[in-house]
């Protein structure tokens, strides 16, 4: 007799999705899977559409991270106008990716995450959130809010509007830096280096509490992938991709990302709208495309970098280390909060030197061209990992072919072996509780997944958990309204 | 002197869902000779808009949001029966962040974020047409035209707050 149990939807995660878990005859865990039901369609609907287009098209794929397809949508079509943009634009760029970074990670981090870290993975549901979070420690939740604050002012500020900026276009930015919001920015940086330490003590604090999490919340082998500078510093806006494995073994030391498709292959799925990325060359022929399962985001980033390149984001890095065996990845999908505030510290600091770069007020910041290629690859990195854009266009621009890798489509098979390694963990095919839902969707959580991005619609489903005997009888059910 | 902070939100590009953010704008525009007011549009409503609401000059918080169908909510007052006017309800119920966040819970982000109790209205326009596409239905544009009466009945109502709290509007 087999029984299925169903997580629908789950809660605090950018999207929409199903958790199902298969139990075999024995009432033991057999399989899981995260379903993906968005459907957005976005690689099909904007061919016939011009390449110049883009950024302002994709950017409303979603509202919590536009910036990062702005950014590799305009570096796409960087590629097909055949222009190097001006250096200031291009710092430009880098500097309004810091800001979406801080804003995501702290999203992530103090709103989505937090509540579990500090109430309990099983409290009350009724309070296991960020009003609960407000009223128990008012002072993480004060930062946490303030931080993403200035995280969205730095976008605001730069591209006029915190949500999907018109700004990052093919060429360059539309618009530069003046001194007066470069003197805003500066002002923010004090709060926004205070909230961060306080989310990084919070971890730190907390830590030895979850020691079973960090065991059985995504904690096995995979591959990592990421960008990295030319000699291998953390990455996000431009550089090489870098592919370790589990041994901390150099796959690929820094492949070029516009030849992505020589070692990323798309696998789909039936059950889900979230296609399944994988790495080709570690899938033998004729055989299943798990072998090539690999992760992204901030946990790879760090794993796949040499170093970070900012003094304090550099100690913490070390820290960091010390959580795998020396000169092998951190493995533990839980310590992708980790690695959340240790890139928000990153970005904060590289920030701060960059506004004391001069020539960020340069006035110079677009090239101007027509179309010079055919094919445009946009490579960065997003808060939850490397986006790829890859475009085709006609002599005219119009876009021929589109094609989208979102981060969060690269951590799914990882997100699904996440989701079993907790049930096999937690579940027993007996009895149901909140608290065990709840470390399920903490688990899909750790990933910080966005799935209106990567299913390329919003409504509020029910969540209606049924454990269903062979014969159709419900054994147990929870609804959560 | 204190402040009434409209938030006008919605999505521009999908028709009569801009319409809360036309009103709020076009509320504004009206209020601005008798009453201080600042004016935010967004495209939803965001955790950092506690600050916004938080802010020391800050007496009362009007949200300005498109509705789907019928109205919710009781009215207040004799008012417009399209355009929907109610108190913003204290609302401790666990708030789920993920796509939306309602004006309740943004106002007890500010009261917890700030211990500033404010009191809170919500206007709804009910909207059509929600296609893909600028600009408002032939249907929302005619009601906004007529909408003034409302807008001073609320703005009346605030007023009207302020001095069954004896408390000064002008001057928190």
């Amino acid at each position: 007799m087999t029984r299925t149990i169903t997580i629908d939807p789950v809660t605090r995660i950018e999207g929409h999705a199903k958790i199902t878990i298969y139990l075999d005859d024995n009432e033991h865990v057999a399989d899981a899977r995260f379903h993906v039901t968005e459907f957005r369609g976005f690689e099909k609907f904007c061919e016939g559409r011009s390449f110049a287009e883009m950024p302002g098209i994709t950017a409303r794929i979603c509202g919590i991270c536009p910036v990062s397809h702005l950014l590799a949508s305009a570096k796409a079509g960087d590629a097909i106008l055949g222009v190097r943009i001006p250096p200031t634009a291009e710092k430009l760029r880098r500097l309004m990716n810091w800001g979406q970074i801080v804003q995501s990670h702290a999203l992530s981090f103090f709103h989505l995450s937090a509540p579990d870290l500090l109430l309990g993975m099983e409290s009350d549901p009724a309070q296991r959130n960020i009003v609960g979070l407000i009223q128990r420690f008012p002072e993480i939740a004060r930062n946490g809010i303030r931080l993403r604050q200035i995280g969205q002012e730095v976008i605001r500020l730069l591209g006029g509007k915190s949500i999907h900026p018109a700004w990052s276009v093919p060429g360059g930015v539309r618009e530069g830096l003046t001194d007066e919001k470069r003197r805003l920015i500066r002002a923010m940086l004090p709060d926004a280096f205070a909230a961060l330490d306080l989310g990084l003590k919070l971890y730190k604090d907390t830590l030895a509490n979850f020691s079973a999490e960090v065991q059985s919340y995504g904690a096995f082998p995979s591959l990592f992938m990421g960008l990295v500078t030319p000699d291998g510093g953390l990455e996000h806006y431009d550089g090489l991709l870098r592919m370790i494995d589990s041994e901390g073994n150099r796959l690929e030391p820094g492949f070029p990302p516009e030849r992505f498709r020589e070692i990323i292959g798309e696998a789909v799925q039936p059950w889900s709208y979230l296609k399944f990325p994988y790495y080709k060359p570690h899938v033998p022929v004729g055989d299943g495309y798990a072998a090539g399962m690999y992760r992204v985001g901030p946990l790879a980033r760090l794993n796949v970098c040499d170093y970070a390149g900012t003094s304090r984001a550099d100690a913490e890095l070390g820290e960091f280390r010390k959580l795998a065996p020396p000169g092998k990845p951190v493995t533990q999908s839980f310590h992708y909060h980790y690695a959340r505030l240790i890139e928000i510290l990153f970005a904060l600091e590289k920030i701060e030197l960059t506004l004391d770069d001069p020539a960020i007020l340069d006035e110079r910041v677009r090239s101007q061209a027509g179309v010079n290629q055919l094919m445009g690859v946009g490579v960065s990195e997003a808060p939850r990992g490397t986006l790829f854009h890859e475009y085709r266009v006609d002599d005219n621009g119009i876009l021929q072919h589109v094609n989208l890798i979102i981060a969060t489509g690269q951590n799914n098979l990882a997100m699904n072996r996440t989701v079993r390694q907790i049930a096999e963990a937690y579940v027993d095919g007996h009895q149901l509780s909140e608290g065990i839902l709840n470390r399920i969707e903490h688990g899909i959580r750790v990933f910080d997944p966005c799935l209106s991005c990567s299913t390329h619609a919003i409504g509020q489903m029910p969540l209606h958990i049924q454990l269903v005997a062979a014969d159709g009888t419900v054994v147990h059910e929870l609804v959560r309204d | 002197m204190g402040q009434i902070l409209v938030i006008g939100y919605g999505n521009t590009f999908r028709r009569d869902d801009g319409a809360g953010v036309a009103l709020a704008a076009q509320l504004a525009a009206r209020w601005q000779a008798q009453v201080p007011v600042r004016l935010v549009t967004v495209t939803q409503l965001v955790p950092e808009l506690a600050i916004d609401i938080a802010a020391a000059d800050v007496a009362a918080v009007v949200f300005v949001d498109t509705s789907v169908g019928e109205m919710v909510g009781e009215m207040v007052g004799e008012l417009n029966r399209q355009i929907g006017v109610m108190r913003v309800a204290d609302d401790s119920a666990s708030p789920v962040m993920g796509h939306y966040l309602g004006p309740a819970v943004l106002m007890i982000y500010a009261r917890l974020y700030h211990d500033r109790n404010l009191p809170a209205w919500l206007v709804t326009v009910p909207g059509i047409d929600f296609a893909h596409g600028e600009g408002l239905s032939p249907a929302v544009q005619q009601l906004l035209s007529t909408a003034n009466s409302v807008v001073d009945r609320l703005r009346l109502a605030i007023e009207e707050h302020f001095r069954c709290m004896n408390l000064p509007l002008h001057n928190v």
